[in-house]
């Protein structure tokens, strides 16, 4: 909770995290932990391009649909090079393009009054929650462009969530589906993500 | 905390050090109970290596970083604030176990005590 409010004071004003340049980009990029979900429906449209895939986004927006993933891409879109720093301590600097979350939420209709949480859930069973102040950064993006490239399977295609000033485990891969709430409470064991549920921090900013 | 100018000549720290080494009685040079290797390995420690501790830590924050970037540059990087950070953690445990040797050899019980107490007893 110290941190947490230590960091956001801080980062009041919604200051990116250090964006490098294409000389300082880890090429491959490297893929770690998930790489390829055994998941018959993941499978299915990974072996399809994902051309028929949708992305659902529910809950506590003004319109809830789902998108496709070139729909995703019509959306103005944010190319970033930035740092990932891994938990597990190591760290790679990569080019993302993609979608900002909040633009990606402004296609169904905005977020709802009520609205607190984003939570996304990704095809290896994974769910990570965010609050509001992170969502709305210019830096968190859907991305499906990496290094210039499609995202790669081992990184997280079709979409993996950049949120650039938390660690790794925040950034999920294999990107389902978003569902904004208004409580975590009920969701998983409550914590607001799968990581928190097993012990690590559910705000990732440290 | 801070040693006097008397005690900071080569003959004095050199003396102390030997000292040290031979696992001697320290003959105190100043009125402090304090030997002057002792004053300055805890300034140091103090003063230097623990805020060198703590901005190698914060330099490896996707968050504190994004605040802060500055810190990435002190160091070269998040990489090499790790690396520098687990060598300061190698040190610290030295330190450590340094410093539970000189107490063991002052007398674990008195030391503790004088700790607690603020009473310093002169060992005869």
């Amino acid at each position: 909770m110290l941190t947490m409010s230590s960091n956001r004071l801080l980062l009041s004003g919604q200051q990116l995290a250090r964006e490098y340049s294409l000389s300082d980009v880890a090429d491959p990029f490297p893929t770690w932990n998930q790489t390829n979900p055994k998941n018959d429906e993941y499978q299915r449209h990974a072996a399809e391009g994902f051309r028929n895939w949708q992305l659902p986004i529910s809950g506590l927006v003004a319109r809830p649909s789902a998108l496709s993933l070139d729909q995703i891409k019509g959306l103005a879109s944010r190319t970033q090079i930035t740092a990932h720093v891994c938990e597990q301590g190591w760290s790679a600097i990569g080019e993302w393009t993609g979608a900002p979350l909040q633009r990606v939420l402004e296609a169904a209709g905005g977020v709802t009054a009520a609205a607190r949480y984003v939570v996304v859930d990704t095809y290896d069973r994974w769910y990570e929650a965010y609050d509001l102040f992170e969502v709305e950064h210019p830096q968190t993006i859907l991305a499906y462009r990496l290094n210039g490239r499609d995202l790669p399977r081992g990184n997280g295609a079709p979409l993996r969530l950049r949120v650039e000033r938390q660690c790794g485990y925040k950034n999920l891969k294999f990107v389902k589906s978003i569902r904004v709430v208004d409580s975590i409470a009920g969701i998983g064991k409550g914590t607001g993500g799968i990581n928190s549920d097993a012990g690590f921090h559910w705000f990732a900013g440290v | 905390m801070l040693p006097e100018r008397s005690e900071l000549t080569t003959a004095n720290i050199w003396a102390d050090l030997r000292d040290h080494l031979r696992w001697r009685s320290r003959r105190h040079t100043s009125g402090s109970a304090y030997g002057t290797l002792q004053k300055t390995s805890y300034l140091l420690l103090i003063c230097v290596f623990v805020p060198f501790m703590i901005l190698t830590g914060v330099a490896q924050s996707p968050g504190y970083t994004a605040a802060m970037p500055v810190l990435l540059d002190l160091f070269g990087g998040r990489q090499s604030a790790r690396t520098l950070h687990t060598i300061g953690t190698v040190l610290l445990v030295l330190f450590v176990v340094v410093h539970l040797l000189e107490i063991a050899a002052a007398g674990f019980l008195t030391r503790v005590r004088s700790m607690i107490t603020g009473k310093e007893s002169i060992r005869g």
